[in-house]
């Protein structure tokens, strides 16, 4: 089955995004596709490539960076609330005129029409952290 | 056409899984996770409702202590359960 | 034809979960599936005449949901019991609204393909 993962809340917001994390590896781990995990509002801060975790904590952007990378999934945050949330790419930094980017490169800014692609297309939509 | 209801917050913070309970069908899913387990502690009226209907996440419960509290007649599934849950029902709902 | 079912159970301004949804709906719009919008618990909030945004310095929530119509997202529920339980009617909305009640609503998850909640 082809499944889309939803995170509307950040790494630290509520448990959305570990709860999300953990559901995306059983999903592949039982043999189902992911098509996008589309992070949503406060989830865009799920890209963050400028946060520092103390030691003994994980840091769940980059968790959710390294298992985008390592299953070559389609991470996609949404491009209206990653502005708003300072979550920018190069591109838009520069566009923007802002001190640094701050996307993780595993990341794809775009549209909410990714999320209706998505919708429209898997066999199951799940959304954690709202 | 059964519908997996996901709840993740405590009756105590929120009325999502009353909500849910208003209008679930009768082939439909409860699965509680992150502080959703709550609900499923041995005692409560909330537990006693979910026996035979729902199903509480096993890394949510042991997180918080509940294994061995847990109300009679809930199913516990790990990640892998979660995800054959979703695929043995046909839509997925999230109350929050 | 998919259905989509979009499920409103939060109030406007307390969190932006109701501008994200209705910029989520209208993306969807797009596709031309079919597109149902439920509001649920404090989500028949988001409907409620009189809201004043400029007070508090932030978008106007109501006005983009007054927006939908136009976008042809015309098939909006409103879940009778939760404005009954809010002391609301009808009449309290700004929008024309289909009422359900507990077993319409459960009919009406059973008919969606997706849900998408809020």
């Amino acid at each position: 089955m082809k499944f889309a993962i939803v995170v509307r809340s950040g790494p630290l917001s509520s448990e959305g995004s570990r709860s999300a994390l953990r559901f995306a590896r059983a999903v592949l781990a039982n043999g189902h596709a992911i098509e996008r995990v589309f992070f949503h509002g406060d989830g865009t801060y799920n890209a963050s490539s400028l946060t520092v975790s103390p030691q003994d904590e994980d840091d769940l952007t980059e968790a959710w960076a390294e298992f985008g990378r390592q299953q070559r999934l389609d991470l996609v945050i949404c491009v209206a609330s990653a502005l708003k949330r300072g979550m920018l790419d190069a591109g838009e930094a520069g566009r923007y005129e802002r001190a640094a980017a701050s996307v993780r490169p595993e990341f794809v800014i775009s549209g909410l029409g990714q999320l209706a692609d998505a919708a429209l297309t898997v066999d199951r939509l799940v959304t954690f952290g709202g | 056409m059964a519908t997996l209801h996901l709840i993740n917050k405590s009756p105590g913070s929120s009325d999502a899984l009353k909500a849910c309970l208003r209008v679930i069908a009768a082939d439909d899913a409860i699965l509680l996770i992150e502080d959703a387990v709550y609900a499923a502690l041995a005692g409560t009226e909330t537990a006693g409702t979910l026996a035979g209907l729902g199903t509480a996440l096993m890394a949510d419960l042991e997180a918080r202590g509940l294994q061995r509290r847990l109300g009679e007649g809930i199913a516990t599934v790990d990640e892998h359960g979660f995800v054959e849950l979703c695929t043995r029902c046909d839509r997925v709902m999230s109350w929050f | 034809m998919t259905h989509l079912l979009f499920h409103l159970r939060k109030p406007p301004h307390g969190s932006t979960a109701g501008e994200e949804a209705v910029e989520a709906i209208l993306a969807s719009s797009v596709f031309e599936p079919t597109l149902t919008v439920l509001f649920e618990g404090d989500g028949v909030l988001q409907l409620l005449a009189d809201q004043q945004a400029d007070t508090l310095g932030t978008r106007d929530v109501a006005a983009n949901w007054t927006a939908l119509p136009v976008y042809e997202v015309e098939d909006l529920r409103v879940h009778e019991p939760s404005l009954r339980q809010r002391g609301l009617s009808q009449a309290d909305l700004i929008l024309d609204v289909s009422l359900v009640d507990d077993a319409q609503m459960t009919a009406l998850i059973a008919q969606a393909d997706q849900i998408l909640g809020f």
